[in-house]
């Protein structure tokens, strides 16, 4: 990546609430759909890592620091979970996959 | 029934609930009546003279032949009993022919929730004054940090550690509650409390909310409550008939004002012969105290954030477990007691 390049980000929408708890896992509420999803333990690191404001890559090598996985599959569930955030309308609208 | 609602104002009234000061004013006789006959019937305590510092909420009411016009342009969605229009911070609920508006910025005389009963046969009713009565007090406790919470609370009487049996209506509250009970266990009540987080601490405090228990006939057999604790019948719903028992007057020893829990218990009631009880994820508690309460969500943006930050602390701070209820539970009283003691002495 050029150092002048901007950096793309996943922004997690202003009309979610997270809940996390003891083991890990959460549950995010969309306050405009009123609709909630259960998260286990990877997909709420997932969206620690957007409230972080971390891009899709960085939040990749995230999960491959932390836990011993192959950087493709890393990447493959990272973009299924951002599909499923975006799916349940729980990023900001300029969040391209 | 007389009208005792007068203190320092002919139409002001002030009451405590959970530490909160609740400000009444009424409009008409009739409204006061209709008012303090539903107070009554939950902890709210009757204050003499206008309180030092100012009440936290107001709630205005009055009977009006003619209600108010609801704006147009608003998003409606179906309430139990009515529907519900809102603009994203106002609220208009029309229930049983009665209307019940919340604003955010009060602009009719500084009441914060105003209460417009009906004069039609319908608003008249006993049950939908009851039920237009109980929207006007959630949305007015809310506003002020107190959340009416659908669950039983009881106390273990050993460890002193406190439970919320959680379900809907008929999956068996009331008669795990009167069961535990004669055990011996203490209780705030069997179907309805408050919920409040302190603004210092993470723990969530359970407060008594409603004055009786409703059980069944079947329960009351059941659970063995001698005749003189029985006193008038009330209807749940509109369809499950159960008789009211006073909570202080029939069990006062054991009736508690408030508890910290420490245990959620979701229950339900199961064919089998015997009762089973699973540990769940706090993540699944989670999911169905959201779908319990509906509010948590259809709330202004601010109280829905404060709702679920309680929900979320009070299964942030228990155990959780599902507890499938089988005929076991009926056929021998103390089951209860034995198999959710070890749970909550946990």
């Amino acid at each position: 990546m050029q150092q002048n390049e901007k950096r793309r980000t996943c922004l997690r929408a202003s009309h979610v609430i997270a809940t996390e708890f003891e083991d890990g896992s959460g549950v995010l509420i969309n306050l405009n759909s009123k609709k909630y999803i259960q998260l286990n333990k990877t997909a709420m690191l997932i969206w620690r890592y957007l409230e972080r404001e971390l891009s899709p890559e960085e939040v990749t090598r995230e999960l491959c620091s932390r836990y011993v996985v192959a950087i493709e599959h890393a990447q493959r569930s990272v973009m299924a979970t951002l599909n499923t955030f975006r799916q349940y309308d729980l990023l900001q609208e300029n969040c391209e996959p | 029934m007389s009208i005792a609602i007068c203190s320092s104002n002919p139409n002001t009234s002030y009451y405590r609930v959970a530490d909160r000061i609740i400000k009444i004013k009424t409009l008409d006789s009739w409204s006061a009546t209709l008012l303090e006959n539903s107070l009554n019937d939950y902890v709210f305590e009757h204050l003499i003279a206008a309180p030092r510092p100012a009440p936290d909420i107001c709630v205005k009411a009055e009977v009006k032949a003619c209600l108010s016009r609801i704006p147009a342009q608003t998003e409606v969605f179906d309430i139990s009993q009515g529907r519900c229009h809102h603009d994203g911070t106002n609220f208009w609920l029309e229930v049983c022919d009665s209307l019940v508006i919340v604003k955010s910025a009060p602009d009719f005389g500084h009441c914060d929730v105003e209460i417009q009963f009906g004069e039609t046969s319908l608003a008249q009713e006993p049950l939908s004054i009851e039920t237009v009565c109980l929207y006007g007090f959630q949305f007015a406790l809310r506003r002020c940090g107190l959340y009416i919470f659908h669950a039983a609370a009881v106390s273990e009487p050993q460890s002193g550690r406190s439970a919320l049996i959680i379900g809907d209506s008929g999956c068996g509250k009331s008669t795990l509650t009167v069961q535990l009970i004669n055990c011996g266990w203490q209780f705030l009540n069997d179907d309805a409390i408050l919920l409040c987080k302190p603004s210092i601490s993470h723990q969530v405090n359970a407060y008594s909310f409603r004055r009786f228990l409703a059980v069944t006939d079947k329960s009351a057999v059941a659970c063995q409550l001698p005749p003189r604790l029985q006193t008038n019948v009330v209807s749940d719903d509109g369809l499950v008939y159960k008789r009211r028992v006073d909570v202080n007057g029939s069990f006062g020893g054991q009736h508690r004002a408030s508890c910290d829990p420490q245990t959620l218990i979701f229950a339900s009631i199961v064919e089998s012969e015997t009762s089973e009880i699973i540990e769940i994820a706090q993540a699944d508690a989670m999911m169905r105290l959201l779908a319990a309460n509906p509010w948590s969500t259809y709330e202004t943006r601010v109280i829905s954030r404060e709702y679920v930050s309680v929900l979320q602390s009070l299964v942030r701070g228990s155990k959780t477990y599902e507890f499938r209820a089988g005929q076991d539970i009926l056929k021998f009283i103390p089951q209860a007691s034995k198999l959710l003691k070890p749970i909550i002495q946990r």
